[in-house]
């Protein structure tokens, strides 16, 4: 590592300040689980770090009258995948639960996945899937962005002198509503090499009314397949029907982002497997287990 | 250079440190404590786990600086009892002690039930790996009290043993678990109180 300056902030606005002294030379640190992997190969060398984790309002979770979901930036996996979440926002519970191993669950955030925009982390494609929305803090406005906007923009590694404070998620409770996440990775602990998640919201004549399928770990940041999205809507999604659109999807959005030694062939063969996977389940839920 | 305290096995220490001194070499290098081993330095291993706040974490992947003021614990404040008087813990003084307590003659009073049961089930060979495993472990069975070998195989997963295979790493945890429950269930205080002692 490079010799930083580390400074402790007590406040939002404490934070921002000295985040914007030494712009472009500071990063946030929370649980710093990337950052610092990162930090110790010297591919990025800060020199001034900002601790946010003692700041307590970005920590924990909790519901807005409208049924929004806001979970803090420093809020940890494991703090998530004991919450008591509603409806279907419990799927971001499971996935927080099966990322990495417990000792980064423990101390890794949602907000740092976020901010660190890998194509390969589970919560940037889960945010696109449900539709969250990245609050960010600056010194001078609040603003809302749309997670998928907001991760295109982070993967090209621009940067901007913010704070992600919280991650909104949609109301999700109505009982049409289905969505599932399906991932792959060598071993337990690692990043997946691709993962699908998928959102469906059911018809009163059980076809599918609206889907989003979203895939991760094949481009630079999480990527909507949009004609294949389109091929179902409107139907009931048969087996066939699934595996059509899912050969569909790794076509639509073919692998091109190098995993280790991966061939992207086979990332693109993994894509269909998963994409099947979590259609599937997700209709399953949006048709509350029936189909 | 940054003035630190931390409280590791309930003792403070205090330090002027480098501000890139990882947890893992604060706790090596500044407490003397040698059993929390530096594996691979990228949080893959699982060697250097620790309990901060009684959560585990993998101690070279966290600034010291981001746990001052924190109480952390490490495999030597699992439990009071030594089975050697050590003054460095390294693999080669270790290598007559893994062996069953009733061999060694050494009853189990005063040691971790993940200890003694690691000891029963020969669940180490070279050593290294297992302060991270007791570390992990000790977290976890707070957590899920009654786990099945393929839950403990997937809390492990961030943990390396090039040894054992892991087979009799996940049967010890699975009686460890049993002494555990049993031991809640009698009301009875089977886990030591994890007191650094002071003589050590």
């Amino acid at each position: 590592m490079k010799p930083f300056a580390y400074v402790v902030a007590t406040s939002l606005e404490e934070a921002l300040e000295a985040l914007s002294q030494s712009w472009p030379n500071a990063e946030l640190i929370a649980g710093g689980q990337s950052l610092l992997l990162r930090m110790k190969e010297r591919t990025c060398a800060p020199s001034l770090l900002v601790s946010i984790s003692g700041l307590d309002h970005l920590g924990g979770w909790r519901y807005l009258n409208d049924g929004t979901l806001e979970i803090g930036a420093t809020t940890t996996y494991d703090v998530l995948q004991s919450a008591g979440l509603r409806g279907q926002h419990c799927l971001i519970a499971e996935v927080a639960g099966d990322i990495a191993d417990i000792s980064v669950r423990n101390i890794g955030t949602i907000g740092g996945s976020l901010w660190e925009a890998d194509p390969h982390f589970e919560m940037p494609v889960l945010a696109v899937t449900l539709g969250a929305e990245v609050v960010l803090a600056s010194s001078s406005h609040t603003r809302l962005v749309p997670a998928a906007e907001f991760l295109q923009w982070r993967s090209t590694g621009a940067r901007a002198a913010e704070i992600i404070t919280a991650l909104r998620f949609p109301p999700l409770e109505s009982p049409d509503y289905g969505c599932a996440f399906a991932k792959w990775r060598y071993r337990q602990f690692d990043v997946p090499l691709v993962s699908v998640g998928c959102a469906i919201r059911r018809r009163k004549d059980d076809r599918i009314q609206d889907i989003v399928i979203v895939v991760g770990g094949a481009h630079e940041s999480p990527k909507r397949a949009a004609a294949a999205e389109r091929s179902l809507i409107g139907v009931v999604p048969s087996s066939d029907m699934i595996a059509s659109a899912a050969r569909n999807v790794g076509t639509e959005v073919a692998p091109r982002v190098k995993s280790g030694t991966w061939p992207l062939e086979y990332k693109r063969q993994l894509l269909e497997v998963l994409t099947a996977r979590a259609v599937s389940q997700a209709w399953s839920r949006a048709t509350g287990g029936r189909a | 250079m940054r003035d630190l305290s931390i409280q590791i096995n309930g003792h403070w220490y205090d330090a002027c440190v480098d501000e890139r001194t990882l947890l893992l070499e604060f706790i090596r290098d500044v407490a003397n404590l040698t059993g929390t081993h530096n594996g691979c330095m990228e949080a893959r291993c699982g060697c250097c786990a620790v309990l901060v706040d009684g959560k585990v974490i993998k101690s070279c992947n966290v600034l010291a600086l981001q746990v001052a003021g924190a109480s952390v614990t490490t495999v030597e404040g699992l439990a009071p009892k030594r089975l050697v008087d050590f003054q460095q813990v390294t693999t080669q003084s270790m290598a007559g002690v893994y062996r069953p307590l009733s061999v060694l003659g050494i009853d189990k009073e005063g040691l971790h039930p993940l200890q003694v049961a690691f000891h029963e089930h020969g669940a180490l060979q070279c050593g290294f790996c297992t302060p991270g495993m007791l570390m992990v472990l000790s977290d976890y069975l707070k957590r899920n009290p009654a786990p099945t070998p393929g839950d403990i195989r997937k809390a492990l997963s961030g943990n390396l043993c090039r040894c054992t295979g892991y087979q009799k790493i996940v049967d010890a945890a699975l009686d460890a678990a049993r002494q555990l429950r049993e031991g809640a269930a009698a009301g009875s205080a089977s886990v030591p109180s994890g007191k650094w002692l002071e003589s050590h």
